[in-house]
């Protein structure tokens, strides 16, 4: 197909508000959401601790979290897949092919990334503060939550970074969701099967909506930071 | 208050050594501090009279040696000036509001220190700009505010005039008498005008030793 009328056929797709395309989208946000409010409720404790506390074995789990930061999503999926698959240990919960096991999926794959950038993040603010706040003898979770805090805009980018990880995520969703119509298709998986199937104009819908939707979200959380250092609390 | 006068030193310090970066920052310091008097640790720059009140007020450990407090309860209600004021991304009333927080103080009762201090020191106009965005003079007086409303026993003041004008220097060198009357002071300076209007005996130090 000419290149010229796919990109016109794709317009008139996102124009036309179609319900298979709209489900895709919704679907695809649903999953990278989810996933990143569950991964940084688990990586801001973590990196809070790695940033303001030395203990035995540090190194090695800074190690083990940057390691896993190059995993490669479709080890993760094929992973995934063992672990729910019928004889998995995991079996039983009837995951696979679900939006729930692309959600583990990408969590896996944002948990790492977000704890690292956190970490680097909480250390910075660390050595600026740790000081004034020892010496107004704040309790460690106090001191925790105040750095958490002080730091909100620089782990909301990271944040940011963690949900473009998400929203592009193609290798382990494929594996562990199926790509199943009206199910659990997202744009990047769709964007794979339009264009395997030769349907140009579907894939590039999809892939202007994924640019678009990235595009909005960095513009909102930009135009948060940019607030929130005018504004001050 | 009387402040009671105790045989006792409140702060023994036992052969303190103090390493930083393969450097020992303090050599076997053997120190009493008493209640009574200002104590003035005075020095040349890198003499280790920073490291040393840090040590004291437990912002740092030493690396051998030990302190020791007369009462626990002197450090657990003690407040430090820093000689650069450090302060939170927030308003000076949200600073303040903060460090009381930090002591567990109600956000009603919070409110009516801050302003009543705030007032107190012809303040009150600043109270909802940026603590970063004052002059060092103004973040000097805040950061000396935010330490007194915790109602410290005891004080450490790291060089607190050494980056004000003349103005600045004398309202906060008045506050430090002034407290000095209830609660133990234990400032380090470089100033001489300022080590005789505190002490007639300062604590001199040169290359990580009490001299």
């Amino acid at each position: 197909m000419d290149f010229h009328l796919a990109l016109m056929a794709s317009i008139e797709n996102i124009l036309n508000l179609e319900s298979d395309y709209i489900q895709i989208i919704s679907t695809s946000l649903k999953v990278s959401l989810t996933a990143i409010i569950i991964s940084f409720a688990i990586s801001i404790p973590i990196a809070s601790i790695l940033a303001t506390k030395n203990f035995y074995g540090k190194y090695f789990l800074i190690v083990l979290v940057n390691t896993l930061m190059a995993l490669p999503p479709v080890v993760v999926g094929l992973l995934l897949y063992i672990v729910l698959s019928n004889q998995g240990i995991l079996g039983s919960y009837d995951l696979l092919y679900t939006v729930n096991a692309m959600i583990i999926a990408q969590a896996i794959l944002i948990i790492p990334i977000l704890i690292s950038l956190s970490q680097v993040t909480l250390e910075r603010y660390y050595k600026k503060y740790n000081n004034l706040l020892l010496s107004l003898h704040a309790s460690y979770v106090k001191r925790l939550f105040t750095l958490v805090w002080e730091a909100k805009y620089d782990l909301t980018i990271n944040l940011l970074v963690g949900f473009g990880r998400a929203l592009s995520e193609v290798g382990a969703i494929i594996i562990v969701g199926g790509n199943i119509a009206h199910l659990t298709r997202t744009m990047t998986t769709g964007i794979v099967l339009e264009t395997s199937r030769g349907d140009l104009a579907s894939a590039i819908s999809l892939g202007i909506t994924l640019i678009v939707i990235a595009l909005f979200v960095n513009i909102i959380l930009y135009s948060l930071k940019a607030y929130g250092e005018r504004n001050i609390v | 208050m009387e402040r009671e006068i105790l045989s006792k030193a409140i702060i023994q310090l036992n052969k303190i050594c103090k390493k930083i970066a393969d450097r020992y920052v303090l050599k076997n310091i053997n120190l009493d501090i008493y209640n009574e008097d200002i104590t003035v640790i005075t020095g040349h720059n890198g003499a280790g009279k920073s490291t040393l009140l840090k040590l004291l007020a437990r912002l740092s450990r030493a690396t051998s040696g030990t302190i020791t407090y007369q009462d626990e309860n002197l450090i657990k209600k003690s407040g430090f000036i820093f000689q650069k004021p450090i302060f939170l991304n927030r308003s000076v009333r949200g600073n303040l509001l903060h460090a009381l927080s930090c002591a567990g103080k109600k956000h009603t009762i919070a409110e009516d220190l801050i302003t009543k201090n705030l007032t107190h020191y012809n303040l009150m106009h600043i109270a909802d700009l940026s603590a970063m965005k004052l002059s060092s003079g103004e973040q000097q007086l805040i950061s000396f505010i935010r330490s007194i409303l915790l109602n410290p026993k005891i004080l450490f003041l790291d060089e607190p005039t050494s980056n004000l004008d003349k103005n600045y220097t004398n309202i906060i060198n008045q506050e430090i008498l002034k407290l000095s009357k209830n609660i133990k002071i234990i400032i380090v300076s470089q100033s001489i005008d300022q080590i005789k209007k505190f002490t007639d005996n300062p604590i001199a130090m040169e290359e990580g030793k009490i001299i």
